[in-house]
C-alpha cells in the first residue's frame, strides 16, 4: 500500500465516516472528564467488553474520541468551578476561574475549546509526520533528564507564589511533604504514613485535586450565596453568541502561543511517565516567562488559560506515539487500548505500520477528525455551560461535595480516600482564607513523587554521587535551560522597568 | 450601634490565621522525620532535602511576622469578623453535615445518604424554605447519582437498604 497525500485524504474520509461513534463518544468524554475520578482510562475498562465485540477500527475510533474529549471535558469544571476534572487540567483554573468569576464564563469556554482543539489538532499533525523520530525522545529522557522536566514544573510554585513568596513557597514545599508520604521506592521504608496502609502506595491524586479545590471550594462559596457578584450576573444573563465568538477571536490571534505550549505537550507526553499534569504546569510557567504581562497571570489572564489547555490536549497525540511506532505504552489509556489490539490480533510497533498501515495511521486520523467534531459540538454549548456559575450555593455546594466525594472514592474503591478528600477539603480551605495558594500544594504533591523517583534512580545508580545530575549532555542543555527561564523573568521586569522610566 | 459609634476599624493586620499552615506544615515535617531517622538513605533523602527547605521557609516566615508584630503592623486574634453569624452558622452546619455523610454513607448505602444529604444541606444553606420541593429535588437527583455512577460506571460505591432492595426488584 502506498503511503502518500491521496492514502491521507481517504483514510480522513473513511474515519469521518465513524462520525455516529465519535460522537457520542465525545459526549460521553465531557461527562466522565469533567467529574473528578472518572478518567478516560476508566471509563474505557468499565466498557472494555464493549470494546472487545466491537469491530478493531471501530473499537479504536471509539477510545481515541473518548481520550481526547475526556481531556478537554475537564477543563470546564476547573473553569467554571474551580474544579478540576482531572489532574492535567490542574493548571487551567489558575486563569480560567477568574474569568469565570469575572461573569466571562462563556468567553474563557469558547477560548479554552478553541485553544484544545488548535493544540490537539496541531499535534496530530505533526505526530503523524514526525512519529519515527518523536517516539526516539523517550530514549534520550533519563532520570537526570526527567528531574529537570520535573523541575521545570515545580518552578511553576515560585510563579504562583509571586505576590507573597515566603507563603508560596510553604505551600509548594508543604505539598512536596505531602506527595512524600508512603513506601520509599528502594526498601519500601514507610514515610509519614502515620500509620495508615492505604497511604503506603502514596498520596493519591484524586482525593487531594478534590479536596485542595472543590471540597474547599464548596465551603467557601457558602460564604457569599453565590459563584457571582450581582453585576456579574447580569453579564453572564446578558451575554450572547458574540460571548463565544470574542473568545474564538481572542484564540486564534494567539496562534503562536497555542503552537509552541502544545508542542511542550506534544514532547512531554512521548516520554513514558510523564503526563499532561507536568505538561500544562510546565506550558503555563514557560508561557508566564515569556510573557510581556507576567504579572496578569492568576487574575483571567488568556494566555494563561491557552497555555495549560493547548499543552495538556498536546499530550494526547504524544502519549500514543510510543504506542504506535515502538509498542511501548506512554499512559494509562495507550496501555489499554494496547490490550485491545493484541486481543483483536493487531500489532503493535513498526510491524502496525507495515501490516496494517490503515490502523497505525488510522489512529492518529481518528485524532484530528475528533477534534474537528469538537468543535462542531462543544462550541455551541459554551454558552449554556457558562450558566453553571449562576446556580445559587444551596444547590451547588451540596452537588460538589456529593459528587467529588464519589469520585474520590472511584480510582482506589477505598472508603479511606474519601476521608482523605475532606482532610485536604480542610487544607485547601484555611489555605484559601490565609492567603495561601492551593495550586502551589497540589503542584507539590503531584510531582513531588515523581521528582523523588527519578532522583533516587539517578542516585542508586551512581552509587550516592549527586553529582550525576551534571552528566549527561541533554541533562546539561536542559539545565541550563532551567537556569534561564529561571532567570528571564527578572531580567523582562528590569528591562520593562527601564523602558517605563524611559 | 450606629454608624457614627462603630469603632474606626484597625489598619493592623491579623496574622494568627496565616500561621496555622505553616504550624501544621512544621508539625508534620517533624512528624515525618521521626518516621526516617532509622530507615535507609534513599528513604531520607528527599525528606531532608524538601523538609530542611521547609522548615527554613517557615523559620524565615515566622521571623517576619514576629518583626511585624514587634512594630505594631500585625495583631494576634482568634475571631473572624468578616463572616456573618448566619453564615458562620449555616457553614459550620454543612461542614457537620459533610462529616455525617461521611460517617454514614458505607452503613446506610450511597443513595439513601446522598438523597438525605441533598435534602439536609440545601434545607439549611436555604433557611429551611419550600422543604417539599427541596424534597423532591433530592430524591431525583439521589436517583440520578445512582443511575450515573452504579448502574452506568459500575461503581461500587457502599450498599445499603436501598440498593439491596432495587437490586431484589430487578
Amino acid at each position: 500500500m502506498d503511503i502518500n497525500l491521496a492514502f491521507f485524504v481517504e483514510l480522513f474520509f473513511h474515519v469521518l465516516g465513524m462520525w455516529w461513534v465519535i460522537v457520542p463518544s465525545i459526549l460521553l468524554g465531557l461527562v466522565v472528564g469533567a467529574i473528578p475520578g472518572f478518567s478516560a482510562a476508566n471509563t474505557i475498562i468499565i466498557l472494555l467488553p464493549l470494546t472487545f465485540l466491537m469491530d478493531v477500527e471501530v473499537g479504536l475510533v471509539f477510545m481515541i474520541a473518548l481520550y481526547c474529549s475526556s481531556r478537554l471535558g475537564a477543563g470546564i469544571p476547573a473553569i467554571l468551578v474551580n474544579i478540576p476534572g482531572t489532574a492535567g487540567a490542574a493548571a487551567t483554573p489558575l486563569d480560567g476561574y477568574p474569568m469565570a468569576k469575572q461573569g466571562l464564563g462563556q468567553r474563557a469556554l469558547s477560548i479554552s475549546f478553541v485553544s484544545s482543539i488548535i493544540g490537539g489538532v496541531l499535534t496530530t499533525v505533526l505526530a503523524l509526520v514526525t512519529m519515527p523520530w518523536l517516539a526516539r525522545v523517550g530514549f534520550y529522557m533519563h532520570s537526570v533528564e526527567m528531574i529537570v522536566v520535573m523541575l521545570f514544573g515545580i518552578s511553576l510554585i515560585a510563579s504562583v507564589a509571586a505576590k507573597d513568596m515566603i507563603k508560596g513557597l510553604i505551600a509548594g514545599f508543604f505539598g512536596l511533604m505531602i506527595g512524600s508520604i508512603g513506601a520509599d521506592h528502594v526498601y519500601a521504608t514507610p514515610r509519614g504514613t502515620m500509620g495508615f496502609l492505604e497511604l503506603y502506595d502514596g498520596v493519591p491524586l484524586i482525593p487531594a485535586l478534590v479536596g485542595l479545590f472543590a471540597i474547599s471550594e464548596a465551603f467557601l462559596v457558602i460564604e457569599k450565596g453565590t459563584f457571582l457578584s450581582k453585576t456579574n450576573v447580569q453579564n453572564v444573563d446578558n451575554a450572547s453568541w458574540k460571548e463565544t465568538i470574542i473568545g474564538v477571536r481572542i484564540t486564534l490571534k494567539r496562534w503562536y502561543h497555542i503552537t509552541w505550549t502544545s508542542m511542550i505537550g506534544l514532547i512531554i507526553g512521548v516520554i513514558p511517565g510523564a503526563g499532561a499534569a507536568i505538561a500544562s504546569f510546565v506550558a503555563y510557567q514557560q508561557s508566564r516567562t515569556f510573557s510581556k504581562t507576567p504579572e496578569a497571570y492568576g487574575t483571567g489572564h488568556y494566555e494563561g488559560l491557552i497555555a495549560p489547555e493547548a499543552a495538556n490536549n498536546g499530550v494526547t497525540a504524544g502519549t500514543l506515539i510510543p504506542l504506535m511506532v515502538l509498542g511501548i505504552p506512554g499512559g494509562a489509556t495507550a496501555a489499554i487500548m494496547m490490550v485491545v489490539m493484541q486481543y483483536q490480533g493487531v500489532p503493535t510497533g513498526p510491524r502496525l505500520f507495515t501490516e496494517r498501515p490503515e490502523l497505525g495511521y488510522g489512529v492518529f486520523m481518528a485524532m484530528l477528525v475528533t477534534y474537528l467534531l469538537m468543535a462542531f459540538t462543544i462550541l455551541p454549548m459554551s454558552r449554556y455551560m457558562s450558566r453553571v456559575t449562576m446556580v445559587s450555593t444551596t444547590y451547588m455546594s451540596p452537588i460538589i461535595i456529593a459528587f467529588t466525594l464519589v469520585g474520590s472514592f472511584v480510582p482506589r474503591e477505598y472508603m479511606f480516600d474519601m476521608y482523605l478528600a475532606f482532610a485536604f477539603g480542610i487544607i485547601g480551605y484555611i489555605a484559601r482564607k490565609t492567603g495561601y495558594h492551593v495550586a502551589a500544594i497540589l503542584i507539590g504533591v503531584i510531582l513531588g513523587p515523581l521528582l523523588e523517583q527519578y532522583m533516587l534512580r539517578a542516585l542508586k545508580m551512581s552509587d550516592g554521587d549527586p553529582m550525576v545530575l551534571f552528566s549527561s549532555s541533554l541533562g546539561n542543555m536542559l539545565w541550563a535551560a532551567l537556569v534561564i527561564t529561571l532567570i528571564l523573568p527578572a531580567f523582562f521586569k528590569r528591562r520593562r522597568q527601564s523602558k517605563a522610566v524611559e | 450601634m450606629n454608624e457614627k459609634e462603630q469603632p474606626i476599624s484597625s489598619p493592623k493586620k491579623n496574622i494568627a490565621g496565616e500561621l496555622i499552615l505553616p504550624f501544621c506544615a512544621l508539625l508534620f515535617t517533624l512528624y515525618y522525620f521521626s518516621t526516617v531517622i532509622e530507615s535507609p538513605w534513599t528513604a531520607q533523602v528527599n525528606a531532608f532535602m524538601v523538609g530542611s527547605v521547609l522548615i527554613g521557609v517557615i523559620i524565615i516566615f515566622f521571623i517576619t511576622r514576629t518583626i511585624m508584630l514587634l512594630n505594631g503592623k500585625a495583631q494576634l486574634h482568634l475571631n473572624v469578623p468578616r463572616i456573618h453569624s448566619s453564615i458562620k452558622t449555616r457553614q459550620s452546619g454543612f461542614i457537620g453535615l459533610t462529616i455525617a455523610y461521611l460517617l454514614v454513607i458505607e452503613s446506610f448505602g450511597f443513595t439513601l445518604t446522598t438523597g438525605l444529604f441533598f435534602w439536609g444541606s440545601m434545607l439549611l444553606l436555604d433557611y429551611g424554605k419550600a422543604p417539599v420541593v427541596k424534597g423532591a429535588l433530592a430524591v431525583f437527583m439521589a436517583l440520578a447519582a445512582y443511575g450515573i455512577f452504579i448502574l452506568g460506571f459500575e461503581t461500587r460505591l457502599p450498599k445499603g437498604v436501598f440498593e439491596a432492595f432495587l437490586t431484589g426488584v430487578f
